[in-house]
């Protein structure tokens, strides 16, 4: 059924005629944040009130696209100067540059890129522009943590705005088992038109993107993953695809983006994916495909397919004797954790 | 196709289709699709909701989907406990079984909170007759379903005690008539206005004390497709043993004060100026401070007929 749902999305599918199927349609689309995508997709072929809930996606996508540009401005006003031109990373790229794959999109925070050594640089900047460390990770613990561990600084919220930026430096965390090559991304990064700030080549988007779904986490957005590295993968003219597959083993990113084209190929019946992961050499582990299918269950999803990726991702990130500590002290700090209070409006 | 009452459908029914999460309410602004396996919320629904439309099967997709359903599989069997699923995230407080109505009312006022964006939505009562609306905007504790009530006494039709739900494209409210929820003393004050048979039975030892709904009438729901121009804006707050003061608010204050009472603005940006401020052009609005609901209601028979209501 999802693998169904999330064809339809991609728009391989016409929308279902029975109701309950496009109402538990609807629910799929908004379970894995592509509520906004479903809207385009569906446009006019669908009844009046189907398109007046989708709507709702339509709107919510919109304040976020609107959020986005205020919050690159802003960026911008922060780093002019500096000698430091950030790249725009993820959906937050995606909205700047225009792309397909940004069209209905969520984006909830942004995340930027900029060389390691202008890491210190860039956090003073952000401090003194009106950011702080998200309460979430205020504590000392997760400080260290961050600066000692990850590819990222903890993440930082606008003191009056809200809005979260993530400071990437690299675009895995160094203990990772996946070894890539960080240079390239910041060679070939290319101007925004218009802005200082940067972007990502159209290459190297979708490796990031394959980087960031499939050696970074556990596939918390399945579906959206999924159609987004679709979309980018179709944004690319011929040549530009056929030096992707060059640039995947320069950058050593074969294993993340193996899982993508296998998926994208299983499930899109992508038959571009199907030829890079010819070309690519590297067949993907059946079992872990199948996991990731799993995952595309998305509120369903069994169990122990959620434990054993989670697991994964972590393996992923770091070796077992630096992973164990630490799962051990974020097990402890959850027992004694506040609950993290959530912004509601006031209604009984 | 002619509407089902949900008086007019069988019990066995309603609670298979409940079961099945293929239950359909049909509710001016917002249709919603039920899924539950509790018997308390047939009864709740048999008794609060007895005058509304629905389905037993769904016949269109819905604004909210909504599964009133166990924590976990433990609280199924072990001190059974309820909470709201509408299919995301929300900071619901898992009640006692018997609370299942206070789960349902909670978690389709979250929905059409969180998820519905097709109105400027303001955390409001309001009611109308048939020269327009009116807009009572206050906390909880101001008094905004006693008030709704009392108007409603008067002859207004209920839109709801909850949300205040603009057009943005029209200065026009529109209906969701759905109970009024009453808490605390409120309860006893509205069924001695009203009437006990109006009122459904109280739930006991609530996270907000006792609660007991109101119900929407047979004419309330018959008309909940009917929007109204706004034409008289209220800002109560209740204090014992005051007299009542009211103060009239300039345009500013009010589109200030509803600014803060909304519970989308920012989410919908320049329309939702749009539409707020053209309400607000064409209506009167007041602040209002009240320890009793007849001398308030005194205060805002006149506002109301200056108002042009």
């Amino acid at each position: 059924m999802s693998r169904y749902f999330t064809r339809v999305i991609a728009g391989l599918e016409p929308i279902p005629e029975n109701v309950t199927e496009r109402a538990l349609l609807l629910e799929f689309a908004d379970v894995n944040h592509v509520f906004g995508r479903l809207a385009l997709v569906a446009g006019d072929m669908v009844s009046e009130k189907m398109q007046s809930v989708l709507e709702n996606g339509v709107t919510r996508a919109a304040y976020d696209h609107h959020m986005l540009h205020n919050e690159k401005e802003r960026l911008e006003r922060a780093f002019v100067g500096s000698g430091i031109q950030p790249i725009l990373l993820k959906g937050g790229a995606y909205v700047a540059l225009g792309l397909e794959a940004a069209k209905g999109r969520r984006v909830s925070d942004l995340d930027i890129l900029v060389p390691e050594q202008n890491v210190k640089e860039a956090e003073e900047i952000l401090l003194a522009a009106g950011w702080n460390f998200d309460e979430s990770a205020a504590e000392e613990y997760d400080q260290n943590y961050y600066r000692k561990h990850m590819h990222e600084l903890p993440p930082f919220r606008h003191s009056a705005r809200f809005t979260i930026l993530d400071v990437h430096h690299r675009l895995l965390p160094p203990t990772s088992r996946l070894n890539i090559n960080n240079k390239p991304f910041f060679e070939a990064a290319m101007p925004l038109v218009g802005s200082f700030l940067k972007v990502l080549s159209p290459q190297d988007l979708i490796i990031h993107s394959a980087i960031h779904a499939f050696a970074d986490g556990t596939f918390e957005t399945p579906v959206r993953s999924l159609i987004e590295l679709n979309l980018l993968l179709n944004d690319l003219n011929p040549d530009e695809g056929l030096a992707l597959v060059e640039r995947i083993k320069m950058i050593g990113a074969e294993k993340p983006c193996a899982y993508a084209f296998g998926l994208l190929a299983k499930v899109l019946d992508s038959e571009r994916a199907d030829v890079l992961l010819k070309e690519l050499g590297g067949v993907p582990s059946q079992t872990v495909l199948d996991w990731f299918v799993d995952r595309l269950n998305g509120n369903q999803t069994r169990k122990s397919t959620k434990a054993m990726l989670y697991l994964r991702s972590h393996l992923l990130r770091m070796p077992l004797y630096k992973l164990l500590p630490h799962l051990v002290v974020k097990a402890f700090k959850r027992i004694g954790a506040k609950p993290h209070p959530v912004r509601l409006p006031e209604i009984q | 196709m002619p509407e089902t009452l949900i008086s007019d459908l069988n019990r066995a029914d309603v609670f298979s289709s409940l079961k099945e999460g293929q239950f359909e309410l049909i509710l001016g602004a917002f249709s919603a699709r039920l899924a539950s396996q509790s018997p308390e919320l047939v009864d709740f629904l048999f008794d609060v909701y007895r005058d509304v439309p629905a389905n037993l099967e769904l016949q269109e997709v819905t604004d909210i989907a909504l599964n009133v359903r166990p924590p976990n599989v433990f609280r199924k069997y072990l001190r059974p406990q309820v909470i709201p699923d509408p299919g995301f995230k929300v900071p619901a407080v898992p009640l006692p079984k018997k609370m299942a109505p206070l789960s349902l009312e909670m978690g389709m006022n979250l929905s059409v909170a969180l998820k519905c964006c097709r109105f400027l939505t303001f955390h409001a009562g309001a009611v109308a007759n048939e020269n327009g609306g009116v807009l009572i905007s206050g906390a909880s504790g101001s008094g905004k379903s006693t008030l709704t009530t009392a108007l409603m006494q008067e002859g207004y039709r209920l839109f709801s005690d909850e949300f205040g739900l603009l057009s943005l494209d029209k200065a026009e409210i529109n209906p969701y008539p759905r109970p009024v929820s009453l808490k605390g003393n409120s309860i006893s004050v509205v069924r001695d206005m009203v009437g006990a048979e109006w009122v459904s039975k109280s739930i006991m030892n609530t996270p907000k004390g006792e609660i007991a709904y109101r119900r929407a009438r047979r004419s309330d729901i018959e008309q909940a497709n009917v929007p109204a121009p706004v034409k008289l804006i209220l800002f109560p707050s209740f204090a014992e043993n005051i007299s009542p003061r009211a103060k009239k608010l300039t345009k500013a204050e009010t589109i200030m004060r509803l600014i803060e009472s909304a519970t989308n603005y920012k989410l919908l940006g320049e329309a939702a100026y749009k539409a707020l401020t053209d309400m607000v052009v064409g209506a009167e609005a007041y602040d209002i401070t009240y320890g009793d609901t007849e001398e308030c209601m005194q205060m805002v028979r006149d506002f109301a007929g200056e108002a042009g209501l």
